[in-house]
């Protein structure tokens, strides 16, 4: 805690046009606000010294915001300062959320895509990453037919015949049915790769 | 006696560049526009580098008090007042020289004529006629 009798005094300098009384209010009070913050909240000290800079520097920008009637002036940075503070600790939990809730998906899309390399015995494409990946998913494969291979790969389909009949090549003798059918899917799982580093990166940034 | 925390006062004198009431946006601007470091502007107005910390976190002087204000200033951070004067006075008048000239191409691009459509003037759809 602070002495305010000495804090009050220099605010009432401020509000009587002193020009360093300001210097002398963040000399006051800048370290022990900074280390009440941090002890009280447990944050680390980026996070107090950010919060009391604030609160000051609003104080000092505008004194009348400050009735010393109501609370002494420790109390009223205090009060500022925290709240500053839970919104900043706020903002950072909910992109920690958003982080986390992206994480698992992009983890099982990087094992589905890099632990199966080989698609035909992967079985399906768990369920709950499909919903955070189909909105990507789909600009990557404008062209019908891949679209539909991609389909098929999503539900495990391992017949030759069903990926030949969307691409449209059933007609074909086998040999050639199954070199089409490789070509489609090999495009497609490279897509797929490149979806999943492009994730990796973007959660690992 | 509260103890001293320099690097909160320097961080805290940092922060204060974004706000026009304080001397620090003055010193951010003067220095840029004369692109000199710390050091420099110290030796400049006659006080420490240190001494600009605290010069950074006092209020910038009043138009109406100015010479009052520059001399409560000056002693405070043991600067040269006649230098920190002059200092004011030029960062003052670039900044209201950029504010002139920010102030007038606004007026300028206002008072410009609409440009005539390539496309002559837009005829009314007759009756009937779909969008």
């Amino acid at each position: 805690m602070v002495n305010d009798e000495e804090g009050v005094a220099l605010y009432y300098r401020l509000l009587t046009g002193d020009r360093v009384a300001s210097h002398r209010l963040c000399e006051l009070y800048l370290g022990p606000l900074t280390t009440y913050l941090r002890r009280r909240h447990r944050v680390d000290h980026e996070h107090a010294h950010d919060a009391a800079v604030d609160a000051l520097l609003a104080l000092i920008r505008r004194p009348t915001t400050y009735q010393p009637e109501k609370s002494g002036l420790f109390a009223y940075l205090v009060m500022s300062a925290e709240g500053d503070l839970r919104n900043r600790l706020k903002k950072e939990r909910r992109e920690q959320a958003r982080l986390y809730h992206v994480d698992p998906a992009v983890l099982q899309w990087n094992t589905f895509v890099n632990g199966h390399d080989d698609l035909d015995d992967s079985g399906s494409i768990p369920s709950s990453s499909l919903s955070f990946l189909w909105p990507r998913l789909v600009p990557l494969f404008p062209d019908p037919c891949e679209r539909a291979v991609l389909d098929l790969l999503i539900q495990g389909e391992r017949r030759t015949a069903a990926y030949a009949q969307v691409l449209g090549v059933a007609h074909l003798p086998p040999e050639a049915q199954r070199q089409a059918v490789k070509r489609a899917k090999d495009r497609v799982k490279k897509r797929l790769r490149r979806l999943g580093e492009t994730l990796r990166a973007q959660t690992s940034a | 006696m509260p103890r001293r925390r320099p690097d909160l006062l320097a961080r805290a004198a940092q922060r204060a560049r974004e706000y026009p009431e304080f001397m620090a946006y003055l010193l951010a601007r003067y220095q840029a526009l004369r692109g000199l470091t710390d050091e420099q502007l110290a030796a400049e107005l006659g006080c420490t580098p240190q001494d600009l910390t605290r010069l950074a976190l006092c209020l910038r002087p009043r138009p109406d008090h100015l010479a009052e204000d520059i001399a409560q200033i000056a002693g405070y951070v043991k600067a040269d007042p006649a230098r920190l004067a002059n200092l004011v006075r030029v960062t003052e008048a670039a900044l209201a020289a950029q504010a002139t000239s920010a102030s007038g191409r606004l007026l300028a691009a206002r008072e410009l004529p609409e440009p005539p459509s390539e496309e002559g003037p837009s005829e009314p759809p007759k009756p009937g006629e779909g969008a």
